[in-house]
């Protein structure tokens, strides 16, 4: 079965092509980086427009990667949430429309179910990746979400945690906005912290105590007062292009410790995510974990959960890890095996959570 | 007019009213409903109505149009992304239709000045005037935003005013002096008037890029520049009987 999957969830316009769930005969993925740099930050108007431009050619140019015509294609697939409501409308529109005019089946896709379908993924050229077995569980860190999840069969989610404030990508985006990093968060603390040294500094570790939930905004706060001494200026908006204020970053003293700051933030954000999923692989008896999301690229959280799981550790390849819309046609081969369809009135769900439509059993054993 | 090729689907959802119409060089078939903010939902089904409707199949249609704005954002970014993926997997032509030019044409056989406008959200218009350059009608190079109560400020000659306002505010205009107001229905986006003007274009040739076209998006007290354009004629008037 093939499957065109397309995401337009937040800032990456993306179409793929995708055979039985497993392999990837394309992926196209046009980041908008360069556009959102100057705010520190996705804007999200400026990300629903940069969406309208790209779409047809990406899509165009997975189907001539993945040498397919339509008459090839099983099904369409496409993220209906979570994600930016002005970014999730052009995905969902354009491939309706497809599905509509080629006559294919309509697979709508949870974006955060897409992360986790990243793991069943081969790249083309790659070595077969195995299939995770289940029980397994999944901790999904991005810059939209940081949630823990107990797989126990396709489409069997049981969340175990969340988190109550920041995603933990968005930390990081925050932290680096502080440490004057730049955007994206994650790869530039990830870089400062190389020359940093963690523990000279000491930062908070929000446990929640038994709990499996999350809290990253204290950790931001922390940082924050502790860059208020080394300050000279602080960071501010700026309304140079009209109608979207700019970014400036802090200025600094000479001797602000950026690097070691960097260190023990990505260490409290890392000895966290690491230490609950280990805690949750043990107690639910999971086969394995899994990493899904942008922060599982960070090399110091892999590093982790290599250290403290009981269990193997499993992580799809970087290009994977980012948003992108292999994921999404590959974790609707599994929904289409059960039968999901959408018609043509599919709406975006924005803060569609990853359990409504996929819950069979509501109690944690 | 023969069925085959001729066939243009025009899309508006600029704002909570939908339009859509069917026209081969005549009207075939048109929609018009509320659809408040329910634009993803509910275009594609409505689509699929009017062409079962009027027994046409979505393979039919020859070349698509759509209305770059001004309006809503997210509304206008609904039809554009429905436009582009139908010129896409259909391969046809696509024609972009600015929705003040849409709201003009009709008028035209007046002989004034119009100013044609919509209703922007936070009190505020945008608006486009359209003048007589010998037997063309021509629209002007930018596009204002300005507040309601400003929409008729410094018009010197008579000027039809083309667009509909909410309530409270048709009351302001109707006592000046330097005013047109056609009838209601004939305020109101037609879904044939868009249909018109880009059967026209794509009659003559012309096509917009599918991955370049952008809507039009005109922010509070800002001006868009954008360029200036030759309405087709509305009316046929011959000379001697004017
Ligand atoms: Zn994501």
């Amino acid at each position: 079965m093939i499957i065109l999957g397309i995401e337009t969830s937040c800032d990456e316009t993306a179409a793929a092509v995708v055979r039985d769930g497993r392999f990837v005969l394309s992926n196209v993925i046009r980041s908008q980086v360069d556009l959102h740099e100057r705010y520190g930050g996705v804007v999200p108007e400026l990300a629903s427009r940069r969406h309208v431009t790209t779409i047809v050619p990406v899509i165009d140019l997975a189907l001539e990667q993945a040498e397919v015509g339509p008459s090839q294609i099983d099904a369409v697939a496409v993220t209906e949430g979570p994600g930016l409501a002005g970014s999730l409308l052009v995905g969902v529109n354009v491939a309706k429309t497809l599905a509509f005019v080629w006559e294919k089946p309509l697979i709508p896709v949870n974006h955060l179910e897409g992360h986790v379908y990243a793991n069943w993924l081969t790249l083309p050229g790659q070595e077969e990746v195995q299939e995770p077995s289940f029980p397994l569980v999944c901790l999904i860190v991005s810059g939209g979400h940081t949630e823990l999840v107990l797989m126990r069969g396709h489409g069997d989610y049981i969340l175990l945690g969340r988190t109550l404030d920041d995603a933990a990508g968005e930390a990081f985006d925050k932290a680096a906005r502080l440490l004057g990093l730049g955007f994206p968060g994650g790869p530039a603390i990830q870089k400062a912290a190389e020359r940093g040294r963690p523990g000279r500094f000491s930062l908070p570790r929000a446990w929640l105590g038994d709990s499996y939930d999350f809290s990253f905004s204290g950790l931001k706060t922390a940082l924050l007062r502790i860059l208020e001494q080394y300050q000279r200026r602080p960071p501010r908006r700026v309304t140079t292009r009209q109608p979207f204020p700019e970014y400036v970053a802090p200025e600094y003293g000479p001797n602000v410790p950026i690097a070691d700051l960097a260190a023990e933030f990505q260490a409290a954000v890392v000895d966290v995510l690491a230490e609950k999923t280990a805690r949750a692989a043990r107690e639910f008896g999971a086969t394995m974990v899994l990493l899904a999301g942008g922060v599982a690229a960070n090399a110091a959280l892999r590093q982790r959960l290599h250290e403290l799981s009981p269990v193997p550790v499993r992580y799809p390849a970087p290009i994977l890890c980012t948003d992108n819309a292999a994921m999404i046609a590959g974790a609707a081969y599994y929904l289409a095996q059960r039968g999901v369809r959408a018609d043509l009135d599919l709406d975006v769900q924005a803060q569609l959570p990853l359990v409504t439509r996929t819950l069979i059993q509501t109690a944690v054993p | 007019m023969g069925r085959s090729g001729q066939l243009l689907l025009a899309l508006e959802t600029s704002g909570e009213q939908v339009a859509m119409a069917l026209y081969d060089g005549s009207v075939i078939g048109e929609l018009l409903y509320d659809a408040g903010r329910e634009h993803t939902a509910t275009v594609l089904p409505r689509i699929r109505e009017l062409l079962a409707d009027n027994r046409r199949s979505i393979r039919d249609v020859g070349a698509v149009a759509v209305t770059t704005g001004p309006g809503s954002f997210n509304g206008l970014r609904v039809g554009m992304s429905i436009a582009k993926a139908l010129s896409y997997a259909l391969d046809v032509p696509l024609l972009g239709v600015l929705t003040l030019d849409a709201l003009a044409y009709p008028h035209t056989a007046l002989g004034r000045p119009i100013r044609a406008f919509v209703v922007a959200g936070r009190g505020r218009v945008v608006y486009a005037d359209y003048r007589r350059q010998g037997v063309a009608w021509v629209r002007d190079s930018s596009l204002r935003s300005v507040r309601i109560e400003e929409l008729a400020e410094g018009l010197m000659s008579q000027t039809v005013l083309a667009g509909a306002l909410p309530g409270e505010h048709e009351q302001l205009l109707r006592g000046r002096p330097a005013i047109i107001l056609p009838p209601p229905s004939l305020r109101q986006l037609r879904p044939a008037w868009i249909a018109e003007l880009a059967f026209h274009r794509w009659r003559a040739g012309e096509a917009d890029p599918v991955a370049a076209l952008e809507p039009i998006y005109v922010h509070g007290g800002g001006a868009e520049i954008v360029p200036p354009v030759q309405l087709p004629v509305s009316y046929e008037v011959r000379s001697g009987q004017e």
